[in-house]
């Protein structure tokens, strides 16, 4: 059967992360794509996904939260959803090191105003108040 | 007037998993009565995992120095419970919660309050909070407290948190594969 060549978008990052995928399991873009495309038409036919993993995989792609996860995987705490999560060797959502970036900038002072004095610090101001009262 | 520090339920166990509950004493923290239910007070049941059993244990510790609110939610929850007892969370609550003491706070006109949430969820709801509190991911969270000066590594601590989650198991295969090679 002959080739096609097709065009398409892709969002920046999702295309890095095929490449890195590509680049840690061998291959190429061009054969990591044929291969999605001709399991399509499989994956219609395929049985049900099992309900419990189509939950794992909801929190994975963060579409749901760890404790709607485990709320809905009947668990009576979210330590046993991460450790599902493990077993299945599925990753949780992270974020993009670009929008870590931006949050940290944006909370940095916010969050050094939120510091408490540190024991050593008020100790040393305790002495001080104390030396300067005697 | 210092600002506080309201952790959802998420990044509570996250940091329980990598040992660093700790960093919480370092701010001003606050949480909710919801977020106290549904993270802390399940490590005191029979059959808690290890996570829930350690935020148990760190709250019993430091109960002085967290702060703990009352949210409108968690007093309808209570008062629907008087009728029937066995009535369980609804889904988010922990996350309503915060936004109702959200609220609570803006009328008291002080600083901003920072909130930590699980990373997963800025995909979702970030604009619903723009505005009323500075919104941080746990990730974000570890970045700044190398920042400060609280850790030595932002990179070591996400390490700690992968070695119970599952980041851990994704990097452990690249190690073994590398290592196959």
């Amino acid at each position: 059967m002959g080739k096609a060549k097709i065009n398409f978008e892709i969002e920046e990052d999702v295309l890095a992360n095929a490449k890195a995928y590509v680049a840690r399991h061998g291959g190429s873009l061009n054969k990591l794509v044929s291969a999605l495309f001709s399991q399509l038409g499989q994956r219609l036919d395929a049985p049900d996904i099992d309900p419990s993993k189509k939950i794992l995989f909801d929190l994975s792609c963060g579409k749901i939260s760890l404790m709607e996860a485990t709320r809905l995987l009947g668990f009576q705490d979210a330590g046993y959803t991460l450790h599902l999560m493990a077993e299945e060797g599925l990753p949780m959502k992270r974020l993009s090191e670009e929008t870590i970036k931006r949050q940290a900038a944006e909370s940095l002072e916010a969050m050094r105003e939120c510091l408490l004095p540190s024991k050593d610090k008020a100790k040393r101001s305790t002495k001080k108040t104390i030396h300067q009262h005697s | 007037m210092r600002p506080i520090l309201i952790p959802d339920s998420g990044p509570l166990f996250s940091l329980a998993a990598g040992d660093l509950l700790g960093l919480l004493l370092k701010f001003q923290t606050a949480i909710t009565d919801v977020v106290k239910e549904e993270a802390i007070d399940r490590g005191t049941l029979p059959g808690a995992s290890t996570e829930a059993v350690r935020l148990h244990q760190f709250y019993v510790s430091n109960e002085k120095s967290i702060q703990m609110h009352q949210t409108q939610v968690g007093h309808s929850i209570q008062h629907l419970r008087q009728t029937s007892p066995n009535t369980p969370l609804p889904p988010n609550a922990g996350e309503i919660s915060i936004q109702s003491l959200l609220i609570g706070l803006s009328v008291s006109k002080g600083p901003k309050p920072i909130v930590l949430f699980e990373d997963g969820w800025f995909l979702r709801n970030a604009a619903a909070l723009h505005g009323s509190c500075i919104l941080v991911s746990t990730e974000a969270f570890l970045v700044n407290a190398q920042s400060l000066g609280l850790i030595p590594s932002a990179k070591e601590a996400r390490a700690a948190i992968s070695n119970l989650r599952p980041y851990a198991c994704r990097e452990a295969k690249i190690i073994r594969k590398d290592m196959e090679r």
